[in-house]
Parts: structure tokens; C-alpha cells; sequence
């Protein structure tokens, strides 16, 4: 404890006595374990023994050299969205970027911005469609960090036709090592965060991959970031009421709802869609899904399915449906848009669904927002599984494979996703396939030993499959299929130890410092555990480990001021 | 086997470049992966080639003797797919070789600015070469999808999707496309190889993205006595996605780009306005003529608020057929045109502040008087117009060594002068090499430490970079 309360006077030294905490009050907001992104454990998992708020690189670098100099387990949050993002060993420090959250600077002419790591994406966005600009925003919606999803998660949001993606958004980077060192990657200088290649090695490449090391590397505290075209005006103007929010359409923009019968199909028109470049944003989601988003709350949906009112484009037939939003710089571009999307849609098989006026506007405004997290999440606990980024030839496939997973675990009563799967798609960058199946289960015991077991299984079946690599596996679970993958497991272990020897920095979404027995062993448990008899263990596992969410304590360790 | 070191020399060779202890010509990975360990073994250095013929720009060899591991003659193409445009190549495929194998089916190459004809393909991309087509650019590892490369470690590696289980064919026959770069998981290999020069590892094969060609193509020159009326027409249409091929260059440096059998450089210099946009429409197969047509005009109307009128062709050139030329590899190296020799430098900005650089470096080239020397400046947009490559070349009469001196002396200068007021050195070849370095000192450990742990006897292409 000693050490703690030592730790805690050089921390306050640091950053003021305000911004170094150990109450009970503050810590447990950093260990509160549920809602989206909760992992196996009890409901407040890790107390952290202190949390600190720097407000700038060079306080984060010697908060960081305090926690090596004290040997303390230390990892950074900044919007923190989810249970995942918060503190994760016991006895672990916090270091909570909410305090750096500026918006640097907005630079029009090069289409980017500089930004610390509690600017969210909904102020960017706000901020840069005064300049005709917007930012890409992650599935997560409006509240996350761009810093922090371009740096070290996923990055990958709605808008990817026209906005990429977070991983390949982010320009130069600053980094404050697992050992407190503070490194410019990319182009040097105050004013030039203009790239992040160079010299020499594109040396991002060992911080942050296809994900991102999830703060198991450091710390990252500014970024050069790119932003995107906008033609709908300087303000985000509002239809309907709250939660129904819409936006009225600008007249550069038109929407649609071409719907085909098979995934075939939809595939062939959006390879043509692609190579026309036509499109702002395009969102494939279940239709129980768009029927959350069109519903005022949990009553309102339940009556529609009653009452069976729900509108055409909720409704499960037509669920090989694009919501289509196009923006053109001129007239005579929107009109080129209008006319080669109509074409394609109708050259595939497809037709275009009729969407009242309202619903378009709600719809519209999600994909420009990407709010949808507290619409789609409200009636079950959520997981997500097939992470598939490769050729749009996939997507069939793709399909297929979480229809089977839904059916199996719908058979043994313990999914409640609505409809035949839960994909989510768009293409990436006008070109590449994103998708992710949704899965929803009852918020118990069960149901939640359901999802963890199908995401298991999802992982399992794209590498049987071929579908690309598993963009969703951190921690523990890369050690068990990333011997697959090259056994990029033993590059990520390396580049840890060589970075991070004193493991300072919290691993626990990255790779373990150490590999486990039932990792070294994996390759004989999947032969036995993808069986009828495996499934079996498998689920049995899955339920003790949600057994361990439901029902486990974890105690607080006491004693710091 | 014994080699000379000619075929393998670089423009500007130090005097100092090491013969090859042996030269390797291997056919696969399995060769490589064996020559590698083989070296690993006997602490052997190992300097690797793509391209073939005589090399443009850096010295390429080491002053340590070593073995040559030459990959041009790894020439296969295993897949292309026109639905995804896309190709996967081993690295002697240069651009002529893959544009003909590409043609059928409807794609071709996204091109540096006039590759030379033996030049590899995805030693262009590694090497972060520009490429013309801003709008397609949305990442420095683009126009790179998944790769196979073998470590200094002799250890064989897939890259981003291709790292999936199973073999290349039953990826393919699955649907997989290699359209991932990044990763797997939580490490981008392929942009860490980027840019190391071959200090890391061997890539035995890549996907590359392609363009498809165009169904209709037309490609207008934009011309002023000022560059910053250009740079605001560049950026709207990068802001708008417009062009394809798109590019700035001084009068100099674009009548060099021009000129043919037909007509000299210097008439045409001379008749060129200062500076000169070039910039290509490419319509796909959706409503082509609709879509040159909008775009055709939304150019103009940019154009016309700088006072600025496309035109299609100037002093006799016609735009198209440069836009053919720059499809094309030539042996002729359109710099050394009438017998003049020329040093190059070049680095990252924005474009904005371009003029500020481009200002500097005529100061500094017109105060050397004594030593009269052409310049020429190649500006080309980057990823979708958030930076730019800015290019000067300092051309000089090819008989003249005391000048040849002045003129690499000059761009040595003018490379510490450039890095100092920001330029990103991002390739940093030699002489550079020691200057980049010093203006991210912070990161040299953490490359050495990535060295290290790639190619942990130091075998790979010894003495580049800061290794």
C-alpha cells in the first residue's frame, strides 16, 4: 500500500491533487464491467488503485515513467466506449485522457485534422462540416475518440463508401512509449501532421495492425487525422423529435432503398455500385434492426410487430436491402448519381423499396451520425461475430455461415436474434467488403454463454471457410487462432516484450506476456472442440465463463487515500 | 557465381559500392528462404534487386561485400481479377509485363511518374513511390494488398488476408481477393516493409490493386504564370474526387514530359506558360459520356474561378497523347533529354506550402550562378490531396563533371535546408539518409529495435537507413 500512496504523491505532483484520485466514487467508474463491450468477469471487475488525468503528452510520459518507477500496471481510456476500454487488472492505474480534448486544429484545404484524445467524433464532425468537411465515425456512433479508434481498436464505421476506415485515416502519430518516452511517427515538427509514413520504415506498422494494440504499446496523444468531403452545409439540421431525429435531406444528396432477393445478387450490384464510385454511404442492417431504429422506444416496437406495421424495409423479406445515401458537388452530378443508380439497381434484379419521408430522414441522419448503438442495443445483450474484410464475393458466404450459427443456437434456445442472421455491411472505401453479424441474446447467464460460444464458433468457421482474417480477436483468444494467421501471435508477443519489457503497459486486449497451456494445446482442443461432442464443451466452457459475469465479486482493494 | 557489378549499379554511384560476392537469381520462396539462412549461418550480407537495368536514383549497393539476391527474374503472374482489380505478382513483374497481362481484362497498372522499363512493380509500391492517380489513394500502402515475404529471420510470412489458412489457389477458388493489407491482427506488416528498403524481408509475391481502365479518357493541360492559382484548382478537385492522372510541373520540367523526335525541349520550354496542371478525366462504364460530361464542365467552372481555362492541347502537344505517354515505359529517360545529366530531390509537404519550398530552392539555385543548372519542380498530390511528393531536379550538361559536382553538392544542401523548414524525407536514400534520420532521433531505438527483431543478424541490405 505503501507503494501505492507513494505512487499517488507522484502522480498529484504530476498533474495537481485534483487530477490524481483513489476514492471509492471515482475508481469505480473505471472497473464497471456491462453493457456493450462487457467480457467475461463480475460486474466491477478490476478496481484500479488510482486514476490520473493529464492534460498534456508531457504529463502522460511522466505518468507513465511514474507507474514503470512504482511497477505498476497502468492503461489509458479516453471516450472509453464499452466495458473493455476501462480498467482491467486489479490494483492497475487509470490514466483518463478526458482532460486532453482539444480539436488542434481543422485544415480544409488538405482535408484534415489534428486532434487530442477526448475530441469525440460527433464534435469533429460538427466542427469540420463548418469547413465542408466530416470525419469518419465508427459503428460505436458520435461519443467515441477517432484518436483512440484510428490508434488502437478497430476503426471501422458506416460511412467506410466515402470515409475509409480509422485505421488507414490516421496520419502522423505521437506516442508516449510503454516506457514514458515521447516519439513522433511520421512527418516532425509542431505544424506538420500531414503523414505517417517515414522515414525510412513505416514503423506504425508495429504499433498498430489490422487492429490496434488496445494501449497494450503505450499511449498515443495527438494525431494527424483525414477528413472527408461534405456538401450538406455547415450545420446538421434536425427533423421529427427526440429519439426519432431526422435530417431534412440536402438537395445534393438522395436516398434509397434498393432491395434484391438473393445476397448474390446484392453482391453483383454493389461491385457496380463500387466501380461507379457513386455512393456517400451504404448500409446493409437486419431489418429488426432498421425497425429498432425507426421505433420511438421499446413499446413502439413491440406494437408495430403486433399490429404488424412495421414498414417494408423492416421486414424480413426484404433483407438483402441497401439504404443508399448519395452527395454530389454539382448539379449535374447528382443527376449522373441518380441515373447510374437506378440503372444498376435495376440491371441486378433489384427494385426500389417506397420509405415514407420520416423514415428516410431518420435512416439518413444515422448514416451521416452513425447513432445507432442505443437504438439496436436497447432489448438484448449484443456480440458481434464474422468480422469479414475481403472481396465482396464473400458476402453470400458470409450470410450463409450466420444463418447456421443463428439456427444452431436458436435450436438450443439460447439465441434471441431476430430474423435469420444479423449482418451488418458496407463496402469499404468503395471497394471492399466490411461485414459483422450481430448477435443478440436474453441479458442472462444463458444468453450470454450463447454469444460467447457463437463468437467462438464464427472464428472457427472463417478460418475453415476461407473468409479472410477475424478482425475480433485481442488478448487470449489471438493466441488461439493467430497461429493460424502466420502465427502472428509470436511477432505480436515479440513486439511486446521488446517495447514493453517490464509489461507496464496493460496487455489484457492484446496478447498474453506469457502463452497458456490451452493456446499451446489448441491446435489438437479445436480439432475435438468444432465437433457435435465439442460443442458440448464448448458451450459448457462459455457458461462458466458467464457463470464468472453473473455472479462473480470482485473485491476492491482498500486502503489508498 | 562470380558477377559484375555493373548491371547492378545505380545513376550515381559513390565509387565505394562492393562487387557481389555471388549473385542468386531465384525462381521461388523456397530459394530465398534457403539462401537466407544460408547467409543467416554464415553472417553473409545480402543486397536484393527487383528491377532490372540501370537504376535512377539511389546507389544500390553496399560498400560491404555481399551476395546479390537478384528476384527479376520472378516474373509470374498467379492471379487477376477484373471484378475486384486486382492482381497478384511476384517482384520481377515490371509495369510493361503487367499492363500486357492486365489488358484483357479490361485494368492496367497505377504508375509512378514514367517508370523505367525493367522496373518492379511492387518495388515501386514498396519503395512508396507517388503514383498519378490522387483520387484512388486513400492509403500510403495503396496500391499494396496481402503479400508473402520472407524475414531476415528466414522465417516465410503472409501478410493481411492472405495470412488466412489454406493456400493461395483455394483462397481464390473461396472468393478471397487479397484486398487486405493490414495486419493480421495487431501488427501491419506490409507498412512496416514499406519504406525499409529491403532491410526487413524479402516479399516473394503481393497483391496489387489496379485501375480500371477507363472507358472514356480525356486529359487537359491548365496552364499559369503562377502556382498558386494551380494548387487551388488541385485541391478543389481532390476535395471533389475529381481527375484521375493529375499533377503540376514547371514549364522545364514538363516540356521534358512533351517533347519528342518531333519538336526540342527548348522550343518547347519556351513556349509553355510557367507553370502547368495536367489533369485527366477517366469515366467508367456506367453512362461514360454523362459522367466526362459533368465532369468536363464542373473542371471548367473550377478553372474558371482562378480565371483559368483546360485546354486540351498546348503549343502543338495534345494532352491525351501525354496522357498516353505516361502510360507507357520507356528506356528514355525523359530527364536526360538532350544529353543533359540531372540530380533529383524530393520529399513530402502539403501543397500549400509548396510555393515556400519551391521559392527557397530557386534562391538558392539561381545564387550559384557560376554553375548554370536547370530546374525543374514535379509536384504530385498524395493520398486524395492531404500531402503532396515535391520533386526538383537540377539538370546540368552530362560532359561537365566540375558542374555534376556543384549539382550534388547543391542538392545535398538544399535536402538540410528543405528538412529544416519540414519537409518529410520519408525515402530517405543516400547522401540523405543521415539528415532524415537526425530529425527523429526519438525514433531511431524503436527502428533498430524493429530490425533487430526482423533480420537479427543484420544481414539484409546492410548500411541503409540507419542500420
Amino acid at each position: 500500500m505503501s507503494t501505492i500512496n507513494e505512487a499517488l504523491g507522484a502522480f498529484r505532483a504530476i498533474v495537481g491533487q485534483e487530477f490524481a484520485r483513489a476514492d471509492v466514487a471515482t475508481l469505480s467508474n473505471y472497473c464497471w464491467n456491462g453493457g456493450v463491450g462487457a467480457v467475461p468477469g463480475p460486474k466491477f471487475k478490476a478496481w484500479p488503485a488510482a486514476v490520473v488525468m493529464p492534460q498534456s503528452t508531457e504529463e502522460v510520459a511522466a505518468v507513465v515513467k511514474a507507474c514503470v518507477r512504482f511497477g505498476l500496471n497502468y492503461r489509458a481510456v479516453s471516450t472509453g466506449n464499452g466495458a473493455m476500454y476501462v480498467n482491467q487488472k486489479p490494483g492497475g492505474i487509470v490514466i483518463d485522457l478526458a482532460r486532453m480534448n482539444r480539436i488542434v486544429k481543422i485544415d480544409p484545404l488538405n482535408q484534415m485534422a489534428v486532434i487530442e484524445p477526448y475530441a469525440t467524433a460527433g464534435r469533429l464532425q460538427a466542427a469540420a462540416m463548418r469547413h465542408g468537411l466530416t470525419c469518419h465515425i465508427i459503428g460505436a456512433g458520435p461519443g467515441h475518440s477517432p484518436l483512440a479508434s484510428a490508434t488502437s481498436m478497430l476503426g471501422i464505421g458506416i460511412t467506410g463508401a466515402s470515409t475509409g476506415q480509422n485505421a488507414r485515416n490516421l496520419l502522423a502519430l505521437e506516442w508516449v512509449t510503454p516506457e514514458g518516452e515521447i516519439v513522433r511517427i511520421g512527418s516532425d515538427g509542431a505544424d506538420n501532421w500531414f503523414s505517417e509514413e517515414g522515414p525510412g520504415i513505416g514503423f506504425r506498422g508495429m504499433v498498430r495492425g489490422y487492429v490496434g494494440a488496445h494501449g497494450a504499446l503505450g499511449v498515443f496523444t495527438r494525431i494527424g487525422y483525414k477528413l472527408y468531403p461534405w456538401t450538406g452545409g455547415p450545420k446538421l439540421q434536425k427533423t421529427g423529435v427526440f429519439p426519432q431525429t431526422g435530417w431534412p435531406i440536402g438537395e445534393n444528396f438522395r436516398f434509397y432503398a434498393p432491395v434484391w432477393d438473393t445476397a448474390e445478387q446484392q453482391a453483383a450490384a454493389t461491385f457496380r455500385l463500387n466501380q461507379a464510385g457513386v455512393c456517400f454511404a451504404m448500409l446493409r442492417m437486419p431489418p429488426a434492426h432498421v425497425a429498432l431504429s425507426l421505433s420511438r422506444d421499446t413499446i413502439d416496437h413491440a406494437q408495430a410487430h403486433r399490429t404488424g406495421t412495421l414498414p417494408e424495409i423492416a421486414c424480413g423479406e426484404t433483407r438483402f436491402c441497401w439504404q443508399i445515401l448519395t452527395m454530389g458537388h454539382s448539379t449535374a452530378q447528382v443527376a449522373f448519381q441518380e441515373k447510374t443508380v437506378r440503372h444498376i439497381v435495376s440491371a441486378t434484379g433489384g427494385r426500389f423499396l417506397e420509405v415514407a419521408p420520416e423514415h428516410a430522414e431518420i435512416l439518413a441522419r444515422g448514416l451521416v451520425t452513425s447513432q445507432y448503438v442505443a437504438r439496436v442495443s436497447r432489448i438484448a445483450v449484443a456480440a458481434t461475430s464474422y468480422g469479414v474484410a475481403e472481396s465482396w464475393n464473400l458476402w453470400p458466404e458470409a450470410v450463409r455461415a450466420a444463418e447456421t450459427l443463428v439456427a444452431a443456437s436458436r435450436k438450443a434456445g439460447e439465441a434471441c436474434t431476430e430474423g435469420t442472421e444479423g449482418h451488418w455491411a458496407w463496402p469499404t472505401e468503395s471497394r471492399q467488403l466490411w461485414t459483422e453479424s450481430v448477435l443478440s441474446s436474453s441479458p442472462d447467464e444463458k444468453g450470454y454463454a450463447a454469444t460467447l460460444s457463437a463468437f467462438i464458433r464464427s472464428i472457427h468457421e472463417m478460418q475453415k471457410n476461407k473468409m479472410g482474417v477475424a478482425a475480433f480477436i485481442a488478448g487470449p483468444v489471438v493466441d488461439l487462432f493467430g497461429q493460424r494467421y502466420s502465427r502472428a501471435n509470436s511477432w505480436m508477443r515479440r513486439i511486446k516484450v521488446r517495447f514493453d519489457p517490464g509489461n507496464h503497459a496493460d496487455d489484457t486486449f492484446y496478447i498474453p506476456s506469457k502463452q497458456s497451456i490451452v493456446s499451446k494445446l489448441w491446435p489438437v482442443i479445436s480439432k475435438i472442440l468444432f465437433t457435435r461432442f465439442g460443442e458440448k464443451l464448448l458451450a459448457g466452457a462459455m457458461r462458466g465463463a458467464a457463470k464468472a459475469t453473473f455472479q462473480g465479486k470482485s473485491a476492491r482493494p482498500g486502503g489508498a487515500p | 557465381m562470380a558477377a559484375p557489378i555493373a548491371a547492378y549499379a545505380g545513376a550515381h554511384a559513390t565509387g565505394s559500392e562492393a562487387e557481389p560476392l555471388a549473385v542468386h537469381k531465384p525462381q521461388d520462396v523456397e530459394q530465398i528462404q534457403a539462401l537466407i539462412k544460408r547467409c543467416r549461418a554464415a553472417k553473409t550480407p545480402i543486397t536484393t534487386f527487383s528491377s532490372s537495368g540501370p537504376g535512377r536514383r539511389r546507389g544500390a549497393t553496399s560498400s560491404r561485400k555481399s551476395v546479390f539476391l537478384d528476384l527479376s527474374a520472378m516474373k509470374r503472374v498467379f492471379h487477376i481479377d477484373a471484378q475486384d482489380a486486382v492482381a497478384v505478382i511476384e517482384p520481377g513483374v515490371t509495369f510493361a509485363e503487367l499492363d500486357a497481362a492486365l489488358a484483357p481484362h479490361g485494368l492496367r497498372t497505377f504508375k509512378p511518374l514514367a517508370p523505367r522499363p525493367g522496373k518492379s512493380v511492387i518495388a515501386s509500391y514498396l519503395e512508396r513511390e507517388p503514383i498519378l492517380n490522387v483520387k484512388e489513394q486513400w492509403d500510403v500502402l495503396d496500391p499494396l494488398g496481402a503479400a508473402e515475404v520472407v524475414f531476415g529471420t528466414g522465417e516465410t510470412f503472409h501478410t493481411g488476408s492472405a495470412a488466412a489458412p489454406g493456400t493461395m489457389d483455394e483462397h481464390w477458388r473461396a472468393g478471397m481477393r487479397y484486398l487486405t493489407a493490414m495486419g493480421p491482427v495487431g501488427t501491419d506488416f506490409m507498412r512496416v516493409l514499406q519504406g525499409a528498403q529491403g532491410t526487413l524481408g524479402v516479399v516473394t509475391w503481393a497483391a496489387v490493386f489496379c485501375e480500371r481502365r477507363p472507358t472514356i479518357e480525356k486529359s487537359y493541360f491548365i496552364g499559369a504564370e503562377e502556382i498558386e492559382p494551380l494548387i487551388q484548382i488541385c485541391s478543389e478537385l481532390n476535395y471533389r474526387r475529381l481527375g484521375g492522372a493529375m499533377f503540376i510541373m514547371d514549364r522545364s520540367e514538363m516540356a521534358l514530359l512533351m517533347v519528342d523526335a518531333a519538336n526540342s525541349y527548348q522550343d518547347v520550354a519556351d513556349q509553355l506558360p510557367a507553370w502547368v496542371l495536367f489533369v485527366s478525366l477517366a469515366a467508367a462504364a456506367e453512362f461514360p459520356q454523362d459522367q466526362i460530361s459533368y465532369e468536363a464542365a464542373d473542371l471548367a467552372a473550377i478553372a474558371a474561378k482562378q480565371d483559368l481555362m483546360p485546354v486540351t492541347s498546348l503549343r502543338g502537344v495534345a494532352a491525351d497523347d501525354v496522357r498516353t505517354r505516361l502510360e507507357t515505359s520507356s528506356s528514355h529517360d525523359h530527364r536526360a533529354a538532350a544529353g543533359r545529366a540531372y540530380r533529383e530531390l524530393f520529399f513530402l509537404t502539403q501543397i500549400d506550402r509548396a510555393p515556400g519550398f519551391i521559392a527557397r530552392v530557386k534562391a538558392r539555385v539561381q545564387s550559384g550562378a557560376s554553375t548554370p543548372m536547370r530546374l525543374g519542380v514535379y509536384l504530385q498530390p498524395r493520398l486524395q490531396g492531404r500531402n503532396c511528393h515535391l520533386e526538383f531536379t537540377l539538370g546540368y550538361g552530362a560532359a561537365a563533371p566540375r558542374v555534376a559536382q556543384m549539382a550534388a553538392l547543391t542538392a545535398t544542401a538544399l535536402a538540410e535546408e528543405c528538412a529544416k523548414a519540414g519537409g518529410l524525407f520519408s525515402r530517405p536514400y543516400a547522401p540523405w539518409t543521415k539528415m532524415a534520420f537526425e530529425n527523429h532521433q526519438a525514433l531511431v531505438p524503436f527502428l533498430r529495435h524493429t530490425k533487430q527483431m526482423f533480420d537479427p543478424d543484420g544481414i539484409l541490405n546492410p548500411g541503409r537507413l540507419c542500420f
